[in-house]
């Protein structure tokens, strides 16, 4: 009994010695505060978030700016986060892979991708009610949709890229062979988009029906690009991103609000790509984990990673601090919360615009969930 | 983590069976038992973890903020004489934060009883004293716990008894400082309302 006992204590004593904690116990969960959570299912995988401005021009016309969802089906609820607005559902023809909207300020449509097609969600009927129309002529299967500056953008597989003209006709980028994932379209003109391979390609004009008519960005240092002429087959030019040093997909690209021209891309392999020139060269970090997303907040970069929630990206690529000091967990309630920190952030979307806060939206494989960043020392979370 | 306590408490359920099976066979003794030196026990418990509330070293009380659990032990003693025994237990809680984070503390301690007898009856009177290992999500903890409690038993037979617990579970968790900070040590304070099989051999 007594030899027992001494073990007990010393074994207790090595593993108190062992511990390392900077908060304690009881008092965590003492200052623990329940989530909010607010009417939206939880059991949803959200691929994509979008912020709808309000749309004066709607059937009847929309007075607040809208969140809109893609998780399965379409879910929107009124803007911005402080409130409890419920969220709606939309049933759409087919699984909601995706979603996207595009057209004349005020009067902008929805469209969102499902396993059937392209469909549209008009502002013509107040956004309740889908198209029969599919919109989906490629034959192909819809992966991904992007709108930017304007245009709507639409990755397939098997592999393929079409953008929609005036008469809601896809037409074909002539970009194939690569699976595309995320597109940016920069403030100095360039549309760039990343695929499955380590490959970014670029094109600085915007298309038009028949292909791209003038050349695109093809001479730029340790850039995969495309070639597209007009009715010809794209041309790969260089050998690889980085000069081959990367691995996994690139999930998503994004140009930072507070420094125009530079851009941030992520990898499934755990890299972050940067580039200070729009595009023109990339450099790159290694931080070993899954990244899905990426968005810039408040001045923070904010990384979306699978299975275990998100990261703070501090000092990115200063060589002055040390690559494992750069991620860090979002201070605040973010590690007393196990849905949030064990979930997979799929997408990140930023609402700098409604109410007084610095909103970031993430879509998750449990639902959304919603941030104030107005302290980024504190990052507060609630549930949708 | 519920999955878990409906399993201990299925386990439990089934280790009482053999009791059960011996009312069956109508073995119940009308005699008194004595424990001399040397006579020994097994108890296993289980039941409801009630956190009651948290005392800073200022003396302020706060909720603990955690929900309900269950809690289960075994225990092993031996009699001094007819009415102390001395011996060990361990066991294990589980509760949930308002988040769902789990705690778990698995409390290993001396025990010292004092039992009154009132045949077919008797109440133990204990203290229990030793190291609980805490652990919250990734973080680990040992702290000392104390555990006084007081238990009513009905002897079935001369080797079988059950029982209900009410044991006090004090849990000091105190730090020096700097990090963390000496402001954030708490007193844990927790009630264990538990049934128990008690074998003697």
């Amino acid at each position: 009994m007594r030899r027992f006992f001494c073990l007990v204590v010393l074994l207790g004593l090595f593993l108190g010695a062992c511990s390392d904690i900077t908060q304690g116990v009881f008092y965590d969960i003492e200052t623990e505060i329940s989530v909010p959570d607010n009417s939206l299912t939880d059991d949803i995988d959200v691929t994509r978030v979008v912020y709808l401005p309000a749309q004066t021009g709607a059937l009847p016309p929309t007075s607040q700016p809208r969140y809109y969802i893609a998780g399965g089906a379409v879910f929107y609820r009124e803007a911005p986060g402080t409130s409890d607005t419920d969220w709606h559902q939309i049933t759409a023809p087919g699984i909601v892979i995706d979603i996207a909207f595009i057209g004349p300020a005020g009067t902008q449509d929805i469209y969102a991708a499902t396993e059937r097609g392209l469909f549209c969600l008009p502002a013509s009927n107040g956004y309740t009610v889908f198209e029969t129309r599919n919109y989906n002529t490629t034959g192909k299967q819809i992966s991904r949709l992007m709108s930017l500056s304007g245009n709507l953008f639409v990755a397939t597989f098997p592999e393929g890229l079409y953008y929609m003209d005036g008469t809601g006709a896809l037409l074909d980028t002539g970009l194939t062979g690569h699976r595309i994932l995320s597109g940016v379209h920069t403030t100095t003109g360039e549309y760039l988009f990343t695929s499955r391979s380590t490959h970014i390609f670029a094109a600085n004009s915007p298309p038009s029906p028949g292909g791209w008519t003038t050349p695109p960005l093809a001479t730029e240092q340790d850039i995969d690009t495309i070639v597209w002429p007009v009715g010809g087959s794209p041309v790969a030019t260089n050998s690889g991103l980085a000069g081959g040093n990367i691995s996994g997909e690139i999930r998503d690209i994004m140009e930072t609000p507070s420094t125009p021209g530079t851009l941030y891309a992520v990898t499934t392999a755990g890299y972050v790509l940067r580039s200070t020139d729009s595009g023109a060269s990339w450099g790159y970090e290694y931080h070993g984990s899954t990244f899905f997303s990426i968005a810039e907040i408040n001045s923070v970069l904010v990384l979306g990673v699978d299975g275990s929630g998100l990261r703070h990206f501090l000092d990115p690529f200063d060589p002055a601090v040390p690559t494992k000091s750069r991620m860090e967990y979002p201070p605040g309630d973010f590690l007393k919360i196990p849905d949030l920190y064990n979930s997979s952030v799929f997408y990140l979307m930023t609402d700098t615009v409604s109410g007084s806060a610095n909103w970031l939206l993430t879509g998750t494989n449990n639902g959304v969930w919603m941030a104030d960043y107005s302290n980024p020392a504190y990052v507060a979370w609630r549930h949708e | 983590m519920r999955f878990f306590a409906v399993l201990f408490l299925a386990a439990f359920c089934c280790m009482s069976s053999p009791a059960f099976v011996a009312a069956q066979e109508g073995d119940y003794d009308e005699y008194e038992p004595t424990f001399d030196m040397g006579d020994q026990m097994i108890i296993i418990s289980g039941g409801l973890f009630a956190p009651l509330f948290y005392q800073s070293l200022a003396g302020d009380i706060n909720s603990t903020r955690l929900t309900v659990g269950g809690v289960g032990s075994l225990q092993w003693s031996t009699y001094l004489n007819n009415n102390m025994s001395v011996g060990a237990e361990g066991g294990g809680m589980f509760a949930f934060t308002p988040n769902g984070r789990n705690l778990f503390m698995v409390p290993v301690t001396a025990r010292f009883s004092y039992v009154l007898r009132k045949h077919p009856f008797d109440f133990p009177l204990s203290l229990a004293a030793g190291l609980n290992f805490v652990r919250l999500d990734s973080t680990f903890r040992v702290m000392p716990i104390i555990k006084p409690g007081i238990s009513g038993f009905w002897s079935y037979n001369s080797s079988w008894s059950f029982g209900l617990n009410l044991v006090y579970w004090w849990v000091p968790d105190i730090y020096m400082g700097p990090s963390p900070p000496r402001e954030q040590s708490r007193l844990g304070n927790f009630l264990e309302v538990s049934l128990s099989a008690r074998y003697y051999f």
